[in-house]
């Protein structure tokens, strides 16, 4: 039980934590509207079979959604650079 | 640049360097308002699953079947407007009562906290209080620190599984669903959800805990917004405490020219985020009122007035009068009642049918000879209540309509009825697209009457 996080714990937190309680929220908006069977009819794939599982996936597929768009906003996001750049070694 | 202030903070780092945080108990009026939230609450969500209305369960989000059972009342998909009106309701409340006082959800009423409490309390149960912990982290790993962690972890294991079973318990019938699982019947993804739930219940609220409320949560962010100087806040009256020191029992505090402040740290101790509320408001501060318990047994046996530490505003802290209609809670107040209002009139409203047409895409027309031009469609109709019902459809908007199908269709308490339904014009009228109209009545006295629109398809006027 480590409690000294660092900051890149604190992203990874933050980052998984958000994106799972956004897609909460919207998978229970887009189901409350579309019911994940009529999708598997509409692709003619079988891709499951009952309601319950096309929640999940539903869901999961939210969560993985956010937490790249996450993920690639904070690595894109730079900070300024503060410090020095490195010395260029001339040879 | 070394010293560490009694919350930890050490100058001269970049970041805080946290030790775990081992709050102490704490006994009060706070404490044991606390500790009622947390038992009703707790108690409201565990036994929520069991209770029965009419013969079904009372609270029951029936996923598979798409439809909502909340104490004899049924939602349907098209009801979705509800839950995010309800939704929405529940976020302008949180802001209200955040502008008014303060965060009132974090310190009585957050799930996070409510568990965490609940985990707290047996870790405490069973490792004892605050230095017993300390010491038996410290201590090396004999029969007695096994015994003891083991235990805890049992328990903690065994209170986070039946979080999730009665989690799954709204959303699966619970009696059935306990039944299976004892039988190892249960339906996988059931499972799942229990499991899950169970997991993020126990890293919650028994590992990560006050980290959730200082890296994680929005609410903790953002409530700062809704703060203004009238907002009720947990604070250290700074003009009576300081200079803090500690003295002598019984000697002259003024006189050594010290303040109420005894410097003691139990607030510090009993703090679950791990701050020093006498530095200030903070935003780890989750207004649990702890410190002000904690601070109150301190005055009281020092002597001194309570409230040294007390639920205050900024303004009475200048003593300035205290304003509760200000613009914040106005504007708060009035978005509240419009919604509420907006919920209310239309769950008054709520229609007890709902008719859906769908055109049949396969073919746009078919040509019947003498009859005319023939659409079909597919009618459904799903009766949201539970008496059986009788229904007479009509159709109407062009010259010479006719309903070529049965337009006398039953429908049954709670279901849906999926009619295929053929349409005829004639040829003279039938040109291009028109827009007709489907009335839906009842005719069995109940009154009910729906009216959806549609396209009807003829051949091009050209030809």
């Amino acid at each position: 039980m480590e409690n000294e996080w660092s900051r890149d714990t604190q992203k990874y937190a933050v980052l998984s934590w958000i994106s799972f309680l956004i897609a909460a929220v919207f998978s229970m908006l887009l189901f409350a509207f579309i019911d994940p069977l009529l999708i598997v009819d509409s692709i003619n794939v079988a891709l499951f079979e009952s309601r319950n599982a096309g929640y999940a996936i539903g869901f999961f597929f939210l969560w993985a959604n956010g937490w790249i768009a996450g993920w690639l906003t904070l690595r894109l996001v730079r900070r300024k650079r503060t410090g020095p750049r490195s010395p260029v070694q001339k040879t | 640049m070394a010293g560490k202030s009694a919350s930890g903070y050490e100058y001269g780092k970049l970041y805080r360097s946290e030790d775990k945080v081992y709050p102490r108990e704490v006994k009060g009026r706070f404490a044991t308002l606390r500790r009622l939230a947390m038992f009703v609450l707790l108690g409201a969500f565990y036994a929520g699953p069991w209770l029965t209305w009419g013969g079904r369960q009372a609270i029951l989000f029936d996923l598979p079947a798409r439809k909502f059972y909340i104490f004899g009342m049924t939602l349907w998909p098209q009801d979705f407007i509800y839950l995010a009106l309800l939704l929405i309701i529940l976020a302008v409340s949180l802001f209200f009562f955040t502008a008014i006082a303060g965060r009132l959800w974090c310190g009585y009423a957050c799930p996070q906290t409510v568990w965490t409490e609940a985990f707290t309390w047996i870790e405490r149960a069973i490792e004892g209080d605050r230095s017993k912990r300390i010491k038996l982290d410290k201590a090396p790993w004999r029969f007695d620190k096994i015994r003891k962690k083991t235990l805890k972890q049992l328990c903690w294991v065994a209170l986070a599984l039946f979080t999730g079973f009665s989690f799954v318990g709204y959303f699966t019938p619970v009696r059935t669903l306990a039944s299976e699982l004892v039988n190892f019947d249960a339906n996988a993804w059931t499972v799942f959800w229990l499991l899950f739930y169970a997991f993020a219940t126990y890293g919650n609220a028994g590992f990560m805990r006050e980290q959730v409320c200082k890296y994680m949560c929005p609410y903790a962010r953002f409530q700062g917004a809704m703060f203004d100087r009238d907002t009720l806040i947990i604070t250290y009256d700074v003009e009576r405490g300081e200079p803090r020191g500690s003295r002598r029992r019984g000697s002259d505090a003024r006189a050594q020219g010290l303040g109420d402040c005894v410097d003691c740290t139990m607030c510090v101790q009993v703090c679950p985020t791990g701050i020093d509320i006498r530095e200030g408001l903070q935003y780890e501060c989750i207004a649990c009122a702890a410190c002000i318990d904690a601070c109150d047994t301190v005055m009281d046996k020092v002597g001194s007035p309570r409230g040294l530490i007390r639920y205050s505003t900024e303004r009475a802290l200048q003593h300035k009068s205290y304003r509760l209609m200000r613009p914040r809670t106005l504007v708060y107040s009035g978005i509240l009642a419009l919604l509420l209002a907006t919920m209310v009139a239309s769950m008054a409203l709520r229609k007890p049918a709902i008719m859906d047409v769908i055109r049949d895409r396969n073919t746009l027309y078919r040509d019947v000879g003498r009859q005319g031009i023939e659409n079909s469609f597919t009618i459904r109709i799903i009766n949201k209540q539970n008496e059986d019902r009788e229904y007479m459809l009509r159709v109407s908007g062009l010259d010479g309509i006719q309903l070529r199908t049965d337009a006398q269709i039953a429908v049954a308490g709670e279901s849906v009825v999926t009619v295929p339904v053929s349409v005829t014009v004639p040829h003279d009228n039938a040109a291009g697209g028109n827009t007709i109209s489907f009335e839906l009545q009842s005719i069995d006295g109940s009154d009910i009457k729906v009216v959806e629109e549609s396209r009807f398809r003829g051949p091009a006027e050209s030809y």
